[in-house]
């Protein structure tokens, strides 16, 4: 099934593992950098320059170039979201984000997180960056630039970014660690046979 | 006029580091169509069709094949009988630099600790640079973009010589799985298996080189590189970790001989976007971008 969710978008419930979806408005993009830096801020009860409020947060590192007076994204795609594992939980509570866009997925122990957020993980495949930066319709805003150009955090417009798979919902499923248990499994198997 | 070398180099190295990051090569291809085609799953498939997309969307249009324009390595094979004296070093630090920011690339080069970045791509020991002495008097460049992705996931592992072949199919199987959709699979596994410790990562990144499908010379070798290849599909880890029947395109295996002691294993994977660019430059000056 092949969804279109527009962005602020509040409740993901409706979501679930295996649905297709397509993102369409504003998603901010933070990495391991910024997703650190956003922590310390509500820590310290400093509020972040810019709103995170029903935006989804992408893990990516874009290529981009400055043209008169902004940038333009050349190349976008989905980061390893492992490196935020730790993160996650403090990331999600401090910053109330219910869509986080990633690669590679999360460990077990984040499929609870996630649940407990009421959030979920949507991954585009990785490396797809040609066809994913068509969906990009403007830099809308910049920060954090002395993080380096990957880990600053953008604020794109995007038009139908995707195709992304729900790949942990807020219901407790999670695509990845059923994948890797249903492998480890297979191994003993597979080494039996050859 | 007098041929000024280092200027073809560079010219030579723009062209290799323009090519291997809007392009996978015919092979690595290939091997992606027939995957899209036989993959079994949905999601699997879905995720095939975009792959495959994506590559034509960068032909057609000169775009970035991923926005992970990696790490540059560099493979040098210096021909003994070169009148030329290269540093090729500061060459490729000139091109990767200029390249950064013509193409342009992502700046993904930083400090190990204070992770501040460089913003050319450039910095202490990167490039990375291997140089070997071959036959003749050509110059082969071979230029590898590489991506975290499938960096982080790679491993080395001192294997203990009584169990071999059973170990070093159990370690590359369990490290597959542990990777999941890390790497972005279907991915390339580079395995170096003996030699010493700095040897096995070295080759299991340079047999990358080697295209999709080529088995290794020695009929031992080429046994283990179909037995892994058929062993790693059966996982089911699939198309980026999301399940299906392709979790790698190849498995592709250098090796040397090592210490009676010693079983050295290196994996160094690759994602599906293989990028990799080659060319030949004679004494001359006249090149060819393979």
């Amino acid at each position: 099934m092949s969804l279109d969710i527009t962005v602020p978008v509040e409740d993901v419930s409706s979501l679930r593992v295996g649905n297709i979806v397509y993102i369409t408005g504003l998603v901010v993009t933070m990495r391991d950098q910024a997703t650190k830096r956003l922590i310390a801020f509500f820590q310290s009860n400093v509020k972040p320059p810019f709103n995170l409020y029903g935006i989804p947060v992408f893990h990516c590192g874009p290529v981009v170039r400055r043209i008169d007076g902004g940038w333009r994204v050349e190349a976008l795609g989905p980061t390893t979201s492992m490196r935020m594992e730790d993160l996650l939980e403090s990331f999600l509570e401090v910053s109330g984000v219910k869509i986080v866009i990633g690669k590679g997925g999360f460990s077990e122990k984040s499929t609870d997180v996630f649940k407990r957020f009421k959030a979920v993980y949507c991954s585009p495949p990785g490396g797809a960056s040609a066809l994913l930066s068509k969906s990009v319709r403007r830099v809308s805003e910049a920060y954090w630039l002395d993080l380096g150009l990957p880990e600053a955090v953008w604020i794109l417009e995007v038009y139908r970014l995707g195709p992304m798979v729900v790949t942990i919902d807020s219901h407790g499923a999670n695509i990845y660690s059923m994948v890797r248990e249903e492998a480890l499994k297979r191994v003993p198997k597979i080494l039996g046979n050859i | 006029m007098e041929l000024d070398f280092e200027e073809v180099l560079l010219d030579v190295v723009f062209k290799l580091i323009d090519k291997a990051v809007k392009t996978v090569p015919i092979d690595v291809e290939k091997a992606l169509i027939e995957a899209y085609e036989t993959e079994t799953s949905e999601i699997g498939v879905k995720m095939l069709e975009a792959i495959v997309e994506n590559i034509k969307i960068a032909r057609e249009e000169g775009g970035l094949i991923c926005q992970d324009t990696g790490i540059p390595v560099f493979i040098v094979e210096e021909g003994l009988e070169t009148p030329w004296r290269i540093d090729y070093h500061r060459v490729f630090t000139e091109a990767v630099s200029k390249a950064t920011v013509r193409i342009p690339l992502r700046p993904n080069v930083v400090h190990p600790l204070t992770r501040v970045n460089t913003g050319d791509n450039t910095g202490v020991g990167i490039p990375v640079l291997h140089v070997v002495k071959t036959d003749g008097s050509d110059i082969k460049i071979h230029f590898m973009p590489k991506g975290a992705g499938s960096e982080n996931v790679s491993s080395f592992h001192m294997l203990t010589p009584v169990k071999s072949v059973e170990a070093i199919k159990n370690v590359i199987l369990s490290r597959v799985v542990e990777a999941g959709g890390m790497p972005c699979p279907p991915t390339i596994l580079g395995v170096g298996l003996g030699g010493t410790a700095e040897e096995a990562m070295l080759m299991a990144k340079r047999v990358l080189l080697r295209p999709v499908g080529e088995r290794n010379a020695n009929p031992e070798i080429a046994k283990l590189e179909s037995e892994l290849f058929e062993a790693v599909n059966k996982t089911g880890i699939g198309p980026m970790g999301l399940g299906g029947r392709w979790t790698c395109l190849d498995v592709k295996i250098e090796y040397a001989y090592c210490h009676t002691a010693s079983l050295p294993l290196a994996i160094n994977f690759q994602c599906w976007a293989a990028r990799r660019a080659s060319a030949i430059v004679k004494p001359n000056g006249y090149y060819e971008v393979l």
